[in-house]
């Protein structure tokens, strides 16, 4: 009974799918670590146990949600596991000590349960896109597809487990929102994209888009479509004050978007020119998303009423891919794009996978711009390499300059933006009717 | 049967495990730590208590002759020059490193150039300290002459931690003044009777320091000694990393008395407030010498027994826990 049962499960291809993503995970996870953003979250971790809360001392510049998901990370490591130690302070580790001070090395438990909880996310993520493309076609061949993509895409998993950035957690509460409000629970749509936005800024920019489908759905009565727009945006402020109680409580609300306060002051001291292509095109990355919100508001009056859901996936999915059309500085933010190549690649071409290829590839090699330093954490934990060659080499073998490529990465989107425009159905219908 | 709601359940999982983290970084938080040191006929004993599963360094050490830190002040004036920094930063600075004080049950005051000048040239000399990050100390105590009553002070006993630009080259005046800042010469002849006592380029140690065994024990992971102090400097313990020969972190006998000058190299970078606090917290001094210590494993109460091969003339005890601390109790035996 139970071999039956487990062999059905693994003949399950999104179980399968998993299981290689996982073996992936693994896999780069042990041997690759950046030690940079993984040395904040041990930071983070010691300054909750020290009741310093998130923002009281230096360390954490972000949102709250991710600190509070670290705490229980944290929790459930001491507690569950009883892991006494996150990080390794060898010596030798101060010699890649940098401006920004000394990199606390993790250890392979704490790292065990990070990218394992980050892995669980982008499973998790990878469900909600099947479910998205299962609604839109009713076609679970093309709803694994879809899965397939997300899960395997090489960013999301170096993002995961290499960068161990939390991408993932705001790419699952967008899909959430976006199933919500496609199942016209607003109070819940809300919710999620309050959390969304708490957790990494970028999802703000589906706002128009959303603000769009809640009014066409329901165009019979505008009165209607406000009552349900106003629910939303009271669940939404209300999910962010609960989240933000303690810093209103505590005075320090100015911190929770201190990362991006923080990164504008610096690109208007002109230092860190990675972002500032980003920062300075803003006005035209908010018209880009407005744009989208009226893509949507046209395209679905002339299209029939069942297909608006699709159309609304579509475009939502799709603004996250448009908003990225301008370099936007760090390549984890790109994992946003990620869900409209794996939402296209499932419903209209298998072809937009080579885009989305181009440009995850391209990113990941942008992360991996000075390679060796990934494998600190490797030979600090099981001393099979020797730190101070790598050290050594590491101050030789990099990519002096990465914006170059993060211009030919992001013309991956670009690709797959035009390439989805020229052969839509919009344009398809044009060309039959000029005939 | 009812099909789950999966993204319902979502969700819920996921605001649940949000909300427990919240309660546990600012309402109820599940970290409490304690400890305390007996003295026995078979040695030192230490009981250590964490409510989770953490690591815990046990350290013991002979402080020789120097008189136990007990009185800590911070200066901060606004109506006084600063070196190439803000008030708001010094502010935010020294309110991180009250932080990390007070998890080490160490309560610091913040102290103005005219109450700085007050306790300077008062009898309270053995067991005080103040704590420098401004760059610049005010003219209320030093102005660069060798007769300055700062000196009289660290002759008599008085201890400062010094952090940021190089010790004694400025002396701050009143920003009303046309010029707020003067620069002193032979600066670290004053201090340290040594020329060339203090770095002056920008450097970042990277071979450990003669007793790096102490700073490894406390977690102290510093290594900018720029502005750091040489090694030739006599009487003093240099417990961070070198690099051409000036020390990330020294303790150092004032040269004419028995004060302390304890300089930590560099500019205040995110965790230095950490290292300065566990510095100060573990009572450390250029006197400091037999250093025993362990680390162990540490959930619930747990007990540790040092054994001492030598007599110590004046043992005192730390007792730090966390891989970066964050709980740390200094102990006069």
């Amino acid at each position: 009974m139970f071999v039956e049962r487990t062999r059905a499960v693994l003949s399950n291809r999104v179980v399968q799918i998993c299981i290689v993503g996982i073996v992936i995970r693994m896999v780069v996870g042990i041997f690759l670590t950046l030690v940079y953003d993984t040395s904040h979250w041990i930071r983070v971790s010691a300054n909750i146990a020290s009741e310093f809360g998130l923002y009281g001392v230096p360390g954490y510049y972000y949102p709250p949600i991710w600190g509070y998901l670290l705490s229980s990370i944290m929790d459930v490591g001491k507690y569950v596991f009883g892991i006494s130690t996150f990080s390794l302070n060898p010596d030798s580790m101060i010699l890649v000590a940098d401006d920004c001070g000394y990199m606390w090395t993790p250890t392979f438990a704490y790292l065990a349960l990070l990218k394992g909880f980050l892995t669980l996310m982008d499973i998790v993520a990878g469900l909600l896109i099947y479910r998205i493309v299962m609604i839109s076609t009713n076609s679970e061949k093309k709803a694994t597809v879809g899965f397939a993509v997300w899960f395997l895409c090489p960013l999301i998993f170096v993002v995961s487990c290499v960068s161990t950035m939390f991408e993932s957690i705001a790419v699952i509460f967008m899909l959430l929102t976006l199933l919500f409000a496609s199942e016209n629970r607003y109070v819940l749509a809300g919710v999620s994209f309050s959390l969304a936005v708490g957790t990494k800024v970028f999802p703000i920019y589906v706002m128009f888009v959303l603000i769009s489908y809640v009014l066409i759905k329901n165009r019979d009565s505008l009165k209607t479509g406000l009552t349900n727009l106003s629910t939303s945006i009271v669940a939404a402020i209300v999910t962010f004050v609960m989240i933000c109680i303690p810093q209103i409580f505590y005075g320090s609300t100015d911190n929770i978007f201190g990362g991006i306060t923080g990164r504008l002051s610096i690109v208007d001291s002109g230092i860190f020119m990675d972002y500032s292509a980003f920062v300075i095109l803003q006005p035209m990355v908010i018209v880009f998303a407005v744009l989208m919100g009226l893509l949507l508001y046209f395209y679905a009056r002339s299209h029939r009423p069942d297909e608006l859901d699709s159309c609304f996936f579509m475009v939502s999915l799709l603004t996250m891919a448009v908003v990225l059309m301008v370099p936007a500085g760090s390549p984890s933010y790109y994992v946003f794009a990620v869900p409209a190549f794996a939402y296209c690649t499932a419903t209209r071409n298998l072809r937009y996978v080579l885009s989305l290829l181009f440009m995850s590839v391209t990113y990941v090699i942008v992360i991996f711009g000075a390679p060796l330093p990934f494998l600190y954490t490797f030979a600090v934990n099981t001393g099979m390499l020797n730190l101070n060659d790598l050290v050594e080499l590491a101050n030789t073998i990099y990519i002096k300059d990465t914006i170059p490529l993060k211009i030919i990465g992001t013309s991956g989107i670009w690709i797959f933006l035009l390439d989805l425009a020229y052969h839509s159905s919009l344009l398809r219908r044009r060309t039959y009717e000029k005939n | 049967m009812k099909k789950i709601d999966w993204p319902l359940l979502t969700i819920i999982v996921l605001v649940f495990v949000i909300m427990v983290g919240q309660i546990s970084v600012y309402w109820i938080s599940p970290y409490t730590y304690g400890s305390d040191v007996e003295v026995g006929d078979d040695g030192v004993t230490c009981n250590v208590y964490s409510s989770v599963t953490n690591e815990y360094t046990f350290s013991l050490f002979d402080n020789g002759d120097f008189p136990n830190i007990e009185h800590l002040y911070v200066y901060f004036d606004e109506s006084y020059a600063v070196v190439d920094t803000t008030y708001e930063e010094i502010e935010k600075k020294i309110s991180d490193l009250e932080q990390e004080l007070e998890i080490r049950d160490l309560t610091v005051n913040r102290c103005d150039a005219i109450l700085l000048g007050t306790l300077i040239n008062s009898e309270n000399t053995e067991g005080y300290a103040i704590i420098m990050m401004t760059g610049a100390f005010p003219d209320t105590v030093y102005t660069g002459n060798a007769d300055d009553a700062l000196f009289n002070w660290l002759s008599e006993g008085g201890s400062i931690y010094w952090i940021y630009d190089a010790i004694g080259k400025y002396s701050a005046h009143s920003i009303t003044t046309a010029e707020p800042l003067s620069e002193v010469k032979n600066y670290d002849m004053l201090f340290f009777n040594t020329a060339g006592a203090v770095n002056s380029n920008t450097a970042f140690g990277s071979d450990p320091d003669s007793d790096r065994n102490i700073g490894s024990a406390l977690n102290v992971m510093y290594n900018e000694s720029t502005f750091g102090i040489s090694t030739d400097v006599p009487c003093s313990i240099d417990i961070g990393f070198v690099k051409d020969g000036f020390s990330s972190v020294s303790l150092t006998k004032y040269y004419d008395g028995t004060g302390m000058i304890c300089v930590f190299g560099g500019n205040i970078i995110s965790d230095t407030h950490k290292y300065l606090a566990q510095t100060i917290a573990s009572g450390i001094s250029y006197e400091t010498d037999d250093f025993l210590t362990i680390t162990e494993t540490v959930d619930g109460w747990t007990s540790y027994t040092l054994t001492l091969d030598t007599e110590y003339a004046n043992p005192e005890a730390y007792i730090s826990i966390g891989d970066i601390p964050v709980y740390g109790r200094h102990y006069s035996l």
